[in-house]
């Protein structure tokens, strides 16, 4: 009975011992074609290393289909590239690793491995080497690659190499993978040259494992399976988060580091593109934007296992200050106009666009030209045209209004629809507060005859002033915020092209109030006149006023905001009478108005 | 029975494993040139053809510290001795100069034509 206890206890022991050292792995390229890798997953292996690249011009043939297979099999995957230094510089062949295999470095995965190794033909690589340039060269290569991955590569050598062509340096990278096929996956490497220690030893050029097609070289981890998952799963996941993304300029925005790590952390460095501090080393900093733009944040992590970076592009938009009022024409020569931004929630969406052959009584507008002529649908696109943020904070009544032109699509189901939001939090929250699409958004009366039209043929174009409707939105209840933002807003229905022009906010002073201007300030002249006339406000007034022209239907045909001074007005309009109607900038009280005969 | 049953498919499993994979050697007939290291291996040319003597190296017994390790050839036994240490290097065994041979070698995961057993050509 004891003799039977001690032999189950050895055998305990004994299955102990050769267990601490059975992660096996194999490594692969196109010489092994497509393995079966559910089937060598099933013959007890765990891991495997993946031929990516060879030289500055060799991709094995079956990387992906191994990285992917592989991972899908449920083994740990990693990337190895062949050298040639003695044909390529460090450089060019680790940028060339990294443009093939840097998208299948990633948390649990093998870290990449440099394969040094004589070239399969002519002299050895000590022949061209030194050991301090074999190793410079190596170093190199691993440094770019930690750089790019933040994971550490291992080398791959022979015995002979490991003894005498590399200097101590070069272990402080990634460590060891020995070649040494003597067959036994239990026992160590004969030896580990400068290395002290080693990650993985090649014990076979010639196992031969159910799933892959002839040898196929055969290797073992140094350790534990805890060990192995420290190590595979060693990548840093780096994340933030923030408080706010959408801010005015001289808002502070708190960052936390959201970052994990099988390791432990020890540093965060981070970038940030426009704010105050530009660079921070705290996990959880604050940051003061103070000019209007849109920023790029970066994170750096490093940990006992490795580092990682990412960067949110356009992560912290800074809403520039606008002035007030607004008439907005889009007459700058570009788009969008300065301080305005476009968003894009999907950044493949159709966009707002400048026109530049129309606009009413002008020639440029901006226009969202997608909804027809585009060869997809894209129904449900939207994309939004951000405002300045503006203060309506001493505001009395303010008010917006705009030109809007629109004829929809035939087809009543590609109905397009224009949406204008506030926002009072500098983006973060918007409001609704104007809505119209289909026939309610249409200006013509009527819809186009084409209808959508994939080539563009019969696309709705304004042609005329009398194709455009002012549009006035009711923005009253914005008086007294400090911080007021609008976006001009397209959901596509795929149906027709929505156009807008002379966009305009206004919101008087309260104080102005008293200054009103009185008839006798404003002339109208010449009048008669064959579409050319000035408008003159009194030129001790400051204060503009609005200037709005109807036909003899009441359809209005001209709207704008004028300074003081002599305004030139050119109608293009029909001979026949007009009224003429000038008000208050805020547009509450009504200063001259009369006929406009236009001969 | 159920012992027998077993047996009967453990043997199975072995069988299949056993023959899951298969190399097929190629055999190659000519003279042996141009000995030497290759990746701690040793090349040579069969003809016109390179492949890869594959290398142990086993522990030394010797009190010598520079052999600490000695190296072993993976051949068939009657040629071990193909090979011979000459200034820390090996050489062809001048016994085997011109000798015309027959070597049938495999194709191993490296992609390597590697020597399996080797044979004087008659």
């Amino acid at each position: 009975m004891k003799k039977q206890l001690l032999l189950l206890s050895a055998f305990a022991i004994f299955s102990l011992s050769t267990s601490a050292q059975t992660i096996l792995g194999v490594d692969v390229s196109s010489y092994q074609g497509t393995p079966n890798w559910t089937q060598v997953k099933a013959d007890g292996i765990t891991f495997a290393y993946a031929k990516a690249t060879e030289g500055v011009t060799i991709k094995d043939a079956d990387f992906v289909y191994n990285e992917t297979n592989g991972k899908s099999a449920g083994l740990v995957m990693g990337a190895y590239h062949f050298a040639h230094p003695e044909t390529n510089t460090a450089t060019a062949e680790a940028n060339y690793f990294l443009s093939v295999a840097k998208p299948y470095i990633k948390s649990c995965c093998l870290p990449p491995a440099l394969d040094m190794e004589d070239p399969p033909s002519g002299p050895t690589l000590s022949s061209y080497f030194t050991p301090a340039q074999l190793t410079a060269w190596a170093e190199t290569w691993m440094q770019i690659v930690y750089d790019s991955t933040g994971v550490k590569p291992v080398l791959y050598s022979d015995g002979s190499y490991a003894g005498s062509m590399y200097q101590s340096s070069i272990t402080g990278y990634g460590g060891l993978w020995m070649a040494d096929p003597d067959g036994n996956s239990s026992t160590p490497p004969a030896t580990t040259g400068v290395w002290p220690t080693w990650i993985f030893k090649q014990w076979s050029f010639t196992a031969t494992y159910t799933g892959i097609s002839g040898q196929v070289d055969a290797d073992v981890f140094n350790g534990s399976t805890t060990a192995f998952n420290t190590m595979t799963c060693s990548a840093v996941s780096v994340s933030f988060t923030s408080n706010l993304t959408a801010i005015c300029p001289g808002t502070t925005v708190n960052f936390t580091d959201k970052s994990t790590s099988s390791g432990t952390i020890t540093g965060w460095n981070w970038t940030f593109t426009g704010g105050t501090p530009s660079t921070s080393t705290s996990k959880n900093p604050s940051i003061k934007y103070s000019t209007s733009g849109v920023y790029n944040v970066k994170e750096v992590v490093t940990s006992t296992a490795g580092k990682d970076s990412v960067t949110y592009t356009a992560y912290i938009k800074v809403a520039p200050a606008g002035t007030l009022p607004v008439n907005e024409g889009f007459q700058e020569g570009f788009f969008p106009p300065t301080g305005w931004v476009l968003n894009f929630p999907v950044s493949t969406d159709s966009a707002w666009e400048h026109c530049t052959s129309l606009g009413n009584n002008s020639s440029e507008c901006m226009y969202f030209p997608a909804n027809c002529g585009s060869t997809s649908n894209i129904t449900g696109e939207r994309q939004q045209l951000y405002t300045p943020d503006y203060s309506f904070a001493s505001a009395v009544k303010p008010k917006m209004w705009f030109d809007v032109a629109y004829e929809p699509s035939k087809v009543p189901t590609y109905s397009d629809t224009l949406v204008i939001y506030y926002s009072t939090d500098c983006g973060t929250t918007w409001t609704s507060l104007y809505s119209k699409g289909g026939m309610t958004l249409c200006t013509t009366g009527s819809t186009t005859g084409a209808g959508t039209d994939v080539n563009g043929n019969g696309c709705f174009v304004p042609p005329s002033s009398t194709a455009w409707r002012t549009d006035s939105v009711n923005i009253s209840a914005l008086a007294g915020k400090a911080s007021v933002m609008f976006s001009f807003e397209s959901r596509s229905g795929w149906g027709n092209i929505i156009y807008v022009d002379n966009i305009n906010i206004t919101g008087s002073i309260t104080t102005s109030v008293q200054n009103l201007i009185d008839a006798k300030d404003v002339k109208v002249y010449p009048n008669p006149t064959k579409g050319s006339f000035n408008i003159e406000l009194s030129s001790a007034q400051t204060e503009k006023a609005q200037v709005e022209i109807f036909d003899i239907l009441g359809q209005q045909v001209y709207h704008a905001l004028i300074n003081s001074g002599v305004t030139s007005i050119n109608l293009n309009a029909k001979p026949g009478m007009y009224l003429y109607r000038i008000m208050t900038e805020t547009g509450d009280k009504l200063i001259s108005q009369g006929k406009l005969i236009i001969q | 029975m159920k012992k027998s049953t077993l047996l009967i498919a453990i043997l199975c499993f072995i069988g299949f494993a056993s023959f899951a994979q298969t190399d097929s050697p190629i055999v190659l007939t000519g003279t042996i040139t141009d000995v030497r290291a290759y990746n701690d291996q040793y090349a040579m040319n069969v003809g016109n053809t390179m492949v890869v003597l594959i290398t142990h190296r086993v522990p030394g017994k010797t009190m010598n510290v520079n052999k600490k390790y000695v190296v072993s050839f993976d051949i068939n036994e009657e040629y071990k001795d193909l090979l011979i240490e000459n200034k820390d290097t090996y050489v062809l065994n001048p016994k085997y100069a011109g000798k015309t041979f027959k070597v049938t070698y495999s194709v191993n995961g490296k992609g390597w034509k590697y020597i399996k057993s080797i044979e004087l050509s008659k």
